[in-house]
């Protein structure tokens, strides 16, 4: 209740101007950063890519943000442990450490029986070490 | 205890003592003129100031102990069972017992004797008779009065009782009346709150599962499709360094992927030769940039200071709220 009161306070004294622009010069940087790995890629296409991207991102973000529950976006480091809980990988028998996060998991904090917990809504997905040794052997 | 009937013994008893007199012992003559006195003075006043004035003649006093054996006998025919009479026969054992070591007769003395020992247990057991009767009365009027007290008692224990249970229905039926309203005032509260802040849930774990998802294909459906078309590409030390330079920015996850992209056999240039590891890396740069840009904040749009300023002040209002509840 206290991150949706204030989060509701925060998107009320912003003005719908600054959030496009300031949605507009992040999409701006993805379409920059996403060229320099795609350079063959058109850069319209990239960055229309961008756009809906972080559109969509932001759109998620408000609803969390205006959420009563508490939603958390959490990356999984390379080269970390892994955690069934937390993370989705490809392989049957997952062994070493995680390789690569392909893209996060998103957890809801929940308070039970007094202390906080967190919830995994949805799971991370990984690429674990061995796969790649597999691949790259 | 004057009773007419005890009254009426005591004026035989009297007519016998002066029978006794004229009859049993002729040798008597009492040198006062109480014996006769109208109003029927006691044996003790009539007998013992005439058997102590005339001791000095031993034939007197044998006279007189004869008189009160005599008389001795007359009691114990007629019984004694009045106050009075007791009273009477105390006199008379007081002169026998001042009188009875002058018989010369064995037997007489003996028997003398004998009646001043009945005489002084009689007497005794009268006194004893005398105070426990008095006590027993006592007892009893005072039993009476504590049984009308206790029944006073009890009809007041009754009512008590009574009023008790009374009000013992009447505190449950408020109790429960205040435990209702009570819920129903928390249930207003919080419509109250609901209503003027609009607070509380908004949309379903199942929606942000969906739209996260859905976002997650999305970059992976896209990604993949300009991956492949960039599959013959290869990727510059200036690219490398300046994406390295980029990923470095995006907050503390983006500093550890640039350091593990950075060289050996995970260096972005190895990785991006690969089709399979190409998309991996470009998926998991996209995804770094959104969580920094975009869902790290606090809210989308503030800055990273106030960003991070907020979420001190969430969790410990969080912490301190969870410690409240606690107590």
């Amino acid at each position: 209740m206290i991150h949706q009161a204030i989060g509701r306070g925060l998107q009320n004294i912003q003005t719908q101007q600054h959030l496009e622009v300031r949605q507009t010069a992040i999409a701006t940087e993805l379409a920059d950063l996403l060229q320099l790995l795609l350079p063959v890629s058109p850069k319209g296409e990239i960055e229309a890519t961008s756009k809906t991207m972080v559109r969509k991102a932001v759109a998620l973000k408000k609803s969390m943000t205006e959420e009563h529950a508490l939603y958390r976006v959490v990356a999984v480091e390379c080269g970390g442990n892994y955690s069934e809980e937390l993370m989705d990988v490809d392989d049957d028998m997952p062994t070493g450490p995680v390789f690569i996060c392909i893209y996060p998991a998103l957890v809801r904090t929940a308070k039970m029986r007094g202390k906080s917990e967190q919830i995994v809504v949805s799971k991370a997905s990984v690429i674990m070490q061995s796969a790649l040794e597999i691949d790259m052997s | 205890m004057s009773h007419p009937e005890s009254r009426t013994q005591h004026q035989q008893l009297q007519s016998h003592q002066r029978d006794g007199l004229s009859q049993t012992s002729p040798d008597y003559h009492p040198s006062d003129s109480r014996q006769d006195h109208p109003d029927g003075r006691k044996l003790e006043d009539q007998l013992g100031p005439a058997i102590e004035n005339d001791l000095p003649s031993q034939q007197t006093a044998q006279s007189a102990a004869q008189f009160h054996v005599n008389q001795a006998q007359h009691l114990g025919a007629l019984g004694v069972q009045t106050q009075e009479d007791a009273s009477s026969f105390g006199g008379f054992l007081r002169g026998l017992r001042a009188a009875y070591h002058t018989f010369t007769d064995p037997t007489q003395r003996a028997l003398a004797e004998r009646c001043v020992q009945l005489g002084d247990s009689l007497e005794r057991t009268q006194s004893e008779l005398s105070r426990l009767s008095r006590d027993h009365q006592y007892k009893q009027d005072l039993v009476a009065k504590l049984d009308d007290q206790l029944h006073k008692e009890r009809v007041t224990v009754a009512e008590l009782r009574r009023q008790l249970g009374s009000y013992q229905q009447e505190c449950e039926g408020l109790r429960k009346w205040a435990n209702g309203i009570h819920s129903q005032n928390e249930e207003f509260r919080t419509q109250i709150i609901d209503l003027e802040t609009g607070l509380g849930p908004t949309l379903g774990e199942d929606y942000y599962q969906s739209q996260f998802e859905g976002l997650k294909r999305l970059i992976e459906k896209d990604i993949v499709r300009h991956s492949k078309s960039n599959s013959k590409q290869v990727l510059s030390d200036e690219a490398q360094k300046e994406i390295l330079e980029v990923l470095s920015k995006l907050g503390e996850d983006g500093e550890k992927s640039a350091r593990f992209f950075a060289d050996g056999q995970f260096a972005l240039r190895v990785l991006y030769a690969s089709n399979r590891w190409r998309h991996a890396m470009i998926r998991h740069i996209a995804g770094l940039f959104l969580l920094a840009q975009v869902f790290d904040a606090f809210a989308f749009g503030v800055s990273k200071e106030l960003s991070k300023s907020l979420q001190l002040v969430e969790q410990d209002i969080l912490s301190r709220g969870t410690r409240l509840r606690e107590r």
